[in-house]
């Protein structure tokens, strides 16, 4: 058990060390490259519109959202800051980023907690719709369907359902985030993106073990039919590569919610960023950057922790069987 | 060491390749595919040659339905859409041709350097910077870059190009360290090759065709992307006929004239499909 | 006495391809064991599937009956013929090493077979059977192997266990489609002890697939041999051993090393008429004194070699012998410089090699070559012979390109390849031709040392032969050295001089090779031998 006790503690010392990084590599991308941020600020957003550059004091703006420290003193101070669980503030409304990020991260995780909810038993039904039936057909139509559906663009599949379920059939809103009505439409786009990347990954799964010598060898010689050896052998031995996968998918899936929010017009994370990208508010920017890193740190370090307690492979190596 | 791998070798039956009819059969629809991938490549190129209209002028009415004037129907002012989609093509493919590249040096450069000490500092840096990396989804990633570089197709696509890097940094770092292992890898260093000829005459030509397969399907994937951040106003800025622009400027139109949004959403998919279709026939012909 | 199987007219083909058993008829005489024996391509595995209808999808059966018990079990639909196996057809298969369910307990993949046939024992009394056959086949201590997992057994325990399996529902038949042959002689004894007395208790018929004709000879009752997909011949394996009457049948007992080896006196015989070798003059080629290496972690070590010390006089045959995992390889590896000794002395050609880098190393190599064990592996697939033979020649800079096309062809006649094979990929080569171009290239520098990693251990009986004959051959004609690495004392006793007997590390004995085969000093040389 120490060596469980030991792998979990190295995982969870690495989650740390790659938050660190990520946030390190955010900051070097967002505050030392540009040079100046105020000045992009006012190059780029419409909020300052055309207005004389010479007009304004640079110096005062730079000073008041903390951006005259040298790097190396906003560095450490944001380091502490996340350590401390503080984000600093909004350049533009000088809100705390963790409060702005409180307001917008529930109608987010909703999203995707719902949405991963409904894909992965889809996946699953997709992955043995593809290996299992007799007919042929059915066979390779759930094989194709998960690689076509994520060539398409999840933005446009949005757009797809707005105009098919809420402008022609009129079942569901168009956009808005109140009510439950209102999460079918982006729940439905997102989830079956998690369940086609799910079943592509259970799908490879499946066919190596039915392949493999215990699956098409030794449970039929002991009488079982392919129904019972896939179901009792090789689905769950399946879901081990499927579990390595789901933590590496869930930045995905966070991504397409982003898109899919601002295709639904939800408030919500991808809101906020789109305005603050526009905004050029790095701190906000940096901020999301780094809580969605970290969440899909500590998921993919939940996912390796969980490998270790279910899969008997990595347990112990060795028992003394003694023979004669 | 290798006394193990020794005892299931001893038993293995010779490889059996893919039944020769098969494989001629796949080889065959990959320079189908491939022919169409460079027919696409050259209308990107020269579009005028297969579009009548011009894309940015006002031919026809607004909002008039696809017929045999207007292919795709025409857009809220009445610009030719098919003309627009056919001209949108170059900035969607060569955005997504540039991001691939950055992605393919990065993750080659990254990938060689661990994959040569595997477990040594140099790798063990670089798959905390990978995995950090990889920790950000695309979509953010590209609009942190974009944040401090401003929007525009080129930074749109060297932003997406260093997210899909790590995939490749990845792969490559795997097939390095697997080439590392194989008997005749190891064969030619005793028959006194050196350093450079191994990886040229035996060490790239194992690890081409996944990462060629890879390429294909990542190219897809980047167009996807790129239209991603279109789609949310960071790419090309409007009247740019960019796919990820013209849906995002037909959303509004949805309710009466679909085809401004749903059409270029289908030719994107249409040039994803192709390049994955691409990457699943190349990753199966094994020479 | 009536069979309890009958095979009429069998026909079998994978996808379009030419069939791989074309019109197979044999009986299995009930109570009996019934070897299958041929090489490989010769259908003896296809055979076994058919009958449990277990073929590869490919598969597919386009004439014959089988009969069980004198029931046509063509007549049973899919659903039916499921019925029969484990209940009536046990089947242990080839490779223990991925046929148990890796994330499931021995004893859990035990009781499902109970479960399957529908037995009407409670779950005690079903752990009790198991305990006990368990036990039968040799495990003291059962209840720990019910509780463990595959990969916490080693493969012969697994196939003892999978053995335990197929015998678990008192079936009339069971197949052992090579049983042995992913695992190492000793081992394998075991498993064939194990199927002997669960067949010996529980009165049932085996059919024995194998390659190996010494075990066939020993094991079994009748014999068929299959050629190509034809049964050649068939009988008592007695008669058919002392008289065999198809030439197939004859080749393949005359070119059996493993049957060499019941002719060992005989060898040593010719051994002593021999003239002794040319060597001794001089600085031995090899010389390793008190070398150990250790593999692994600090805290996990593992003492690959241990306190090695050999010689190799020049122009002689030396024979490291030993099972997996005693450390063989690595002292050949140590040999040519592609592992470091932690301790110890390790000369080759007057080099000391351990202090040698790159540019030494190339200077070793130069007159060192190796063989590798698996031609299917140590040949770039990707390359024709031209390139493969003639890289040795291009990486040395050695000649003009006229000058090493001509030396490829003649490194081609000296392996007995045709010449026209240059432009061939490894791909259209059958294993026997890979592995002599492997020689070829390592000819290519005209070494005076060659390292043979288990040369001939992933071909066929008759090509071994050929293979081995051409070795012997060369060494004539060139003058050189060989260190000779393998697991077969059948080979050690048709090509060395000299040999050392490993195992964990250690050189058990060491001496000329009639001396240790006549008369081995060590209970683990004689085990070897026996088998």
């Amino acid at each position: 058990m120490t060596e469980v006790v030991r792998t979990v503690a190295a995982k969870l010392a690495r989650a740390v060390v790659v938050i660190l990084a990520a946030y390190s590599a955010s900051f070097f991308l967002l505050f030392v490259l540009p040079g100046d941020a105020v000045l992009a600020r006012i190059g780029t957003t419409d909020t300052i519109g055309s207005a004389d550059v010479a007009d304004l004091d640079l110096e005062l703006l730079r000073a008041e959202v903390g951006l005259s420290d040298d790097l190396w003193t906003q560095y450490t101070n944001g380091i502490t800051g996340l350590l401390r669980g503080d984000l600093g503030h909004s350049l533009i409304t000088e809100q705390p980023v963790t409060e702005l990020l409180g307001e917008v991260l529930p109608n987010t995780i909703t999203l995707t907690a719902l949405s991963l909810v409904v894909s992965v038993p889809l996946g699953f039904a997709l992955a043995v719709l593809a290996v299992n039936p007799r007919s042929r057909a059915l066979r390779s139509f759930a094989s194709l369907l998960p690689s076509a559906y994520v060539s398409l663009p999840v933005f446009w599949v949005g757009i797809l359902f707005v105009y098919l379920f809420s402008i022609t059939l009129g079942w569901f809103p168009s956009n808005g985030s109140q009510g439950v009505a209102s999460l079918v439409l982006p729940t439905a786009v997102l989830s079956l993106l998690g369940a086609a990347q799910f079943a592509q990954v259970l799908i490879s799964g499946l066919r190596t073990e039915l392949g493999s010598t215990y699956a098409a060898v030794t449970a039929p010689a002991k009488g079982a039919g392919r129904f019972h050896t896939l179901y009792r052998h090789c689905l769950r031995n399946a879901s081990f590569p499927f579990l390595a996968v789901f933590g590496l998918r869930i930045g995905q899936l966070l991504g397409g919610a982003v898109v899919v929010e601002m295709v639904f017009s939800r408030t919500g994370l991808g809101r906020l960023m789109v305005d603050s990208v526009k905004a050029v508010d790095l701190t906000v920017v940096l901020g999301l950057v780094v809580v969605l890193a970290g969440v899909y740190v500590v998921v993919n370090a939940l996912v390796d922790v969980g490998y270790l307690l279910l899969d008997p492979r990595l347990r112990r190596r060795n028992v003394e069987v003694g023979h004669d | 060491m290798t006394d193990t791998v020794e005892q299931t070798l001893a038993v293995a039956p010779p490889v059996v390749g893919t039944p020769a009819p098969r494989r001629r059969r796949r080889i065959r629809e990959l320079h189908v595919h491939l022919v169409l991938l460079a027919l696409l490549v050259l209308v990107a190129a020269v579009p005028g040659l297969v579009t009548w209209h011009d894309p940015y002028e006002l031919d026809g009415l607004p909002f008039t339905a696809p017929d045999g004037e207007f292919w795709f129907g025409t857009d809220e002012i009445g610009r030719d859409l098919y003309s627009r989609v056919v001209h949108g093509l170059r900035v969607s493919l060569f955005s997504a041709l540039l991001a691939v590249a950055v992605a393919l040096v990065g993750g080659a450069v990254v990938g060689v350097l661990s994959g040569l000490a595997p477990g040594g500092p140099v790798d063990r840096v670089l798959g905390v910077l990978t995995e950090a990396v990889m920790a950000i989804p695309g979509v953010l990633l590209a609009l942190a870059v974009i944040t401090t570089y401003g929007r525009g197709a080129f930074v749109a696509a060297v932003a997406i190009g260093i997210g899909e890097a790590t995939g490749f940094a990845r792969l490559i770092r795997g097939c390095v360290i697997r080439a590392g292992t194989l008997t005749y890898v190891e064969a030619a260093r005793t028959c006194g090759a050196g350093p450079l000829r191994v990886v040229v005459r035996h060490v790239v030509p194992s690890v081409y065709h996944p990462v060629l397969s890879y390429t294909a399907l990542h190219f897809g994937l980047a167009m996807l992307a790129i239209g991603s951040l279109s789609y949310l106003g960071f790419g090309e800025a409007p009247p740019s006929a960019e796919w990820g622009v013209l849906i995002a400027g037909g959303q509004k139109y949805l309710a009466h004239a679909w085809w401004v949004a749903i059409i270029p959403g289908l030719a994107l998919t249409a040039v994803v499909v192709l390049l994955s279709r691409i990457a699943y026939l190349s990753q199966e012909d094994h020479s | 006495m009536t069979p309890l199987v009958r095979i009429d007219g069998l026909t079998v083909a994978y996808g379009h391809r030419a069939p791989a058993l074309s019109s197979v008829s044999l009986d299995v005489p009930a109570g009996q064991v019934t070897a299958v024996i041929g090489e490989s391509g010769s259908g003896k595995s296809t055979l076994a599937h058919a009958v449990v209808r277990l073929l590869p999808p490919a598969g597919r059966v386009l004439a014959g009956r089988i009969e069980l018990s004198g029931e046509d079990l063509g007549g049973r639909g899919d659903k039916a013929f499921r019925a029969l196996r484990g209940r009536h057809i046990g089947f242990v298969p080839q490779d223990p090493i991925a046929s148990l369910n890796p994330t499931k307990t021995v004893g859990a993949q035990l009781r499902e077979a109970f479960a399957l046939a529908g037995s009407p024992l409670t779950a005690a009394l079903v752990d009790e059977r198991l305990r006990a056959d368990l036990r039968d086949v040799g495990f003291a201590d059962p209840d720990t192997v019910l509780a463990a997992y595959p990969h916490q057994l080693s493969g012969g325990m697994r196939q003892r266990v999978l053995v335990t399996m197929a015998f678990s529902q008192r079936p009339e038949l069971v197949i052992a489609d090579e049983p042995t042959s992913a695992l190492d002689v000793l081992v394998g004894q075991e498993v064939l002890r194990a199927i002997h007395t669960a067949r010996a208790r529980h009165d049932t018929t085996v059919v024995l697939i194998t390659h190996d004709l010494a075990l066939a000879r020993r094991n079994a009752d009748q014999v068929v041999v299959l050629d190509r997909g034809e049964v050649v011949e068939s009988g008592p394996i007695a008669e058919v051993f002392a008289d065999p009457r198809h030439a197939y049948t004859r080749s393949l007992l005359a070119s059996s090393p493993r049957i060499a080896a019941g002719r060992v006196r005989s060898v040593a015989e010719t051994y002593r008429r021999r003239e002794s070798p040319a060597g001794d003059a001089g600085e031995p080629v090899i010389e390793l004194t008190g070398v150990s290496k250790r593999f692994g972690t600090a805290r996990r070590a593992t003492l690959a070699v241990d306190d090695v010390t050999l010689s190799v006089p020049r122009g002689t045959t030396f024979a490291l012998v030993g099972e997996s995992g005693s450390g063989k390889t690595t002292t050949s590896r140590l040999v040519l410089g592609l592992e470091r000794p932690d301790r110890g002395g390790v000369r080759v050609l007057g080099l000391d090699v351990p202090t040698l880098r790159r540019r030494g190393l190339r200077a070793l190599r130069r007159q060192a070559q190796i063989v590798y064990q698996s031609p299917f592996e140590s040949l770039n697939p990707r390359l024709s012979l031209r390139g493969i033979v003639g890289e040795p020649l291009e990486a040395y800079r050695i000649g003009t390109r006229a000058e090493r096309a001509a030396r490829v062809a003649d490194l081609l006649d000296l392996v007995r390849l045709p010449r026209s094979f240059v432009d061939r990929k490894p791909a259209e080569l059958s294993g026997g031709q890979r592995q002599r171009v492997a020689i070829a290239r390592a000819l290519a520098l005209a070494p005076k040392l060659l390292v043979l990693d288990e040369p001939v251990s992933a071909l066929d009986a008759t090509i071994q032969a050929a293979v081995l004959g051409l070795l012997v051959e060369l060494q004539r004609e060139l003058g050189l050295t060989y260190f000779l690495v393998t697991h077969d004392l059948a080979v050690v006793a048709e090509v060395a001089d000299r040999v050392a007997v490993m195992r964990a590390g250690r050189i058990l004995e060491q001496g000329p090779v009639e001396e240790v085969i006549l008369r081995p000093g060590q209970d683990y040389t004689r085990a070897l031998l026996a088998v």
